[in-house]
């Protein structure tokens, strides 16, 4: 029920009510947005916009789902299209960055355990449509049903994408142990 | 190779906190941006009847029947006369909107008429809805509750005739009006915007009817349906609601909660709303003790530093304090850990309803931690040795273990929170 009334205050204009509920999923948000993008400072970016462009929705916004899952869908459309623009440049996309910058990351990144970080690495090597399907599901608590409403896919497909991401990673991550 | 649940555990624990210069920027340009958009939709809100119409089964044949009768009348002035008289919820919410102070009864039926009880509440809210005062009339021989808002958090007073016993303690706000279908019962405000967000989810359905009669109530009600049942939240016990809606003032004058009992909707409680902003004398907030009653003041001293310990670890100590002054009857002690207990209380529940000598913890650790409006609330599981008519056991309490038949060693759960008003400070807030 807690998000329901934070809803209904947040439509009513309050900005108490907004505040608390950035400070309930900002750390989830961004958790998902860096592993998604493997970049800090763009999601931190990302996590900035989808916030400011929520508080802007207020009489829009009709929620079917958990709030959780509606942010976090917010999150991977706008890490999508910024990884779509970033194709456009130079850099590579997968290529590990902050996150895998060893145990001594930037300001305000809580550097996770070893098997974190491996687990982070790894993240970055599966392709990025089954990462999406993964950081959905576990971290923004997404139904696949509402995955495949929200991407236009067959709950099947994103299924696939889900079990063959995590098999992926976990040879991935197996593989590194062997080493 | 590691199994894929064990894939699924690792991914959850994945964390990155936001840095403090993130945090107060998003936070900031969210705000100032909720604060500009809000100035520029300033303009007059209009409600969105005719969506609404069409959401309902019954108006929607109504509005039907009003197309087809003013395509066979040419379109004349009958077709402007019906669409514009039919009900919409949002014309309920559009009036809500100025509402700030409510004055209502509630009814709580119950099979035993001894059960049954009436309170009377005034209640004063800010524009959005806030509680900033309330009162709990709950008759000659029973509570009488005040709780007003002061320093972001509310100070709630008690006094009980039966004992002249005046007690003053902090309630936390999230748990004034709950549970839901209280919420639904005693804010009409926020009743009738939550129904038309659950049927927009497909949780409810809700039906109007809409009475010829001059200044009949219009009638709104909501059933749940099996995706509600499917997908229930914690305090979704009610199956349906009837709402009786003023064709005037399209604010609610009565609510009613039905529960589905063996295939039966039965009434279990009854609102009925005598005033809207009428002119509440603000004397009715205030609340002093009478002459000779026994003042406990549970807001001083409450809860435990968190001194060195972090704040999961302050959580368990309390708990496991709470424990031992109980296990050495110490009741005082254990009410400046647990918001809002008397010792009188705890004694009469140990001692008398319980019957139990506890004698030793056994079990206590963190189960998980939760943000509840915008403080960290740790749910800690406990488990104690007791002693009753001299057989030892070891479990939570005997009457929970009775009425669910779990197995006797299930544990018990404290939830644990910071003192309102002071973060480094931690109190039982429920569960045990």
């Amino acid at each position: 029920m807690e998000d329901t009334l934070l809803i209904w205050r947040f439509k009513r204009g309050s900005s108490d009510a907004l505040r608390r509920i950035y400070e309930k999923y900002a750390d989830d948000m961004l958790t998902l947005a860096v592993s998604l993008l493997n970049d800090l400072s763009a999601a931190e970016d990302v996590v900035h916009d989808v916030f400011v462009a929520f508080a802007q929705s207020a009489e829009k916004i009709g929620l079917r789902g958990p709030l959780r899952s509606y942010l976090a869908t917010c999150v991977v459309n706008l890490a999508r299209d910024r990884i779509r623009s970033r194709k456009r440049k130079p850099r590579q996309l997968d290529q590990p960055q902050t996150i895998t910058s060893g145990t001594v990351g930037p300001p305000g990144l809580v550097m996770f355990d070893e098997q974190l970080q491996r687990l982070s690495r790894a993240m970055a090597r599966i392709p990025y449509e089954q990462r999406e399907v993964i950081m959905l599901h576990l971290r923004g608590q997404t139904s696949f049903r509402e995955i495949a409403e929200s991407q236009g896919l067959s709950i099947n497909t994103v299924q696939s994408r889900y079990r063959y991401g995590l098999s992926k990673l976990r040879s991935l991550l197996d593989g590194e142990v062997e080493r | 190779m590691r199994p894929l649940e064990d894939m699924e555990t690792l991914i959850r624990k994945l964390y990155v906190k936001t840095s403090t210069q993130a945090h107060q920027r998003t936070l900031n340009d969210a705000i100032r941006a909720q604060k500009e958009h809000r100035e520029t939709q300033s303009a007059p809100h209009e409600p969105t009847v005719w969506r609404t119409i069409m959401k309902s089964k019954v108006t929607r044949l109504v509005t039907a029947a009003a197309i087809v009768a003013g395509a066979l009348l040419g379109f004349t002035g009958v077709l402007q006369e019906s669409a514009t008289t039919a009900y919409a919820i949002d014309q309920t919410i559009e009036a809500n909107q100025d509402v700030r102070y409510v004055h209502l009864t509630c009814e709580n039926i119950r099979y035993n008429k001894d059960d049954c009880t009436t309170e009377e509440i005034w209640a004063k809210l800010d524009e959005n809805g806030e509680v900033v005062a309330i009162r709990i009339d709950k008759g000659p021989t029973a509570d009488l509750v005040v709780a007003t808002n002061a320093l972001e958090h509310l100070i709630c007073k008690t006094w009980t005739p039966l004992r002249n016993e005046f007690v003053i303690q902090y309630v936390y706000d999230d748990k004034l009006w709950q549970p839901t279908e209280r919420r639904i019962g005693n804010d009409p405000r926020f009743a009738v915007e939550l129904l038309q967000d659950l049927e927009a989810e497909g949780k409810v359905q809700i039906d109007i009817e809409q009475p010829s009669g001059k200044g009949k109530p219009i009638r709104l009600m909501a059933t749940h349906t099996g995706d509600c049942i499917r997908d229930r939240e914690p305090g979704w016990v009610y199956r349906r609601y009837v709402l009786l809606i003023d064709p005037a003032t399209k604010l609610v004058r009565q609510s009613e909660s039905y529960r589905l009992i063996r295939g039966k909707y039965v009434l279990r409680r009854r609102n009925r709303f005598l005033e809207y902003n009428g002119s509440i004398d603000p004397s009715i907030f205030e609340l002093e003790p009478p002459e000779g009653a026994e003042v406990l003041d549970l807001t001083q001293d409450l809860g435990l530093p968190q001194a060195e310990l972090s704040a999961a670890g302050t959580a368990v100590q309390v708990v496991g304090r709470y424990l031992q002054a109980l296990i050495s009857r110490d009741y005082k002690e254990a009410a400046r850990l647990y918001n809002g207990k008397t010792p009188g209380q705890l004694r009469q529940w140990v001692e008398e309803q319980q019957q139990i000598k506890l004698s030793r913890v056994t079990y206590l650790r963190k189960l998980s931690a939760e943000h509840i409006q915008d403080s960290l609330v740790f749910t800690v599981l406990f488990e104690y040795e007791y002693e009753r008519d001299a057989d030892k056991a070891i479990t939570d309490p005997p009457e929970r273990f009775a009425e669910s038949r779990r197995p006797p060693r299930e544990r018990g759960s404290a939830t644990v929170r910071t003192v309102p008003g002071h973060p480094d400070r931690w109190v039982i807030t429920g569960g045990i």
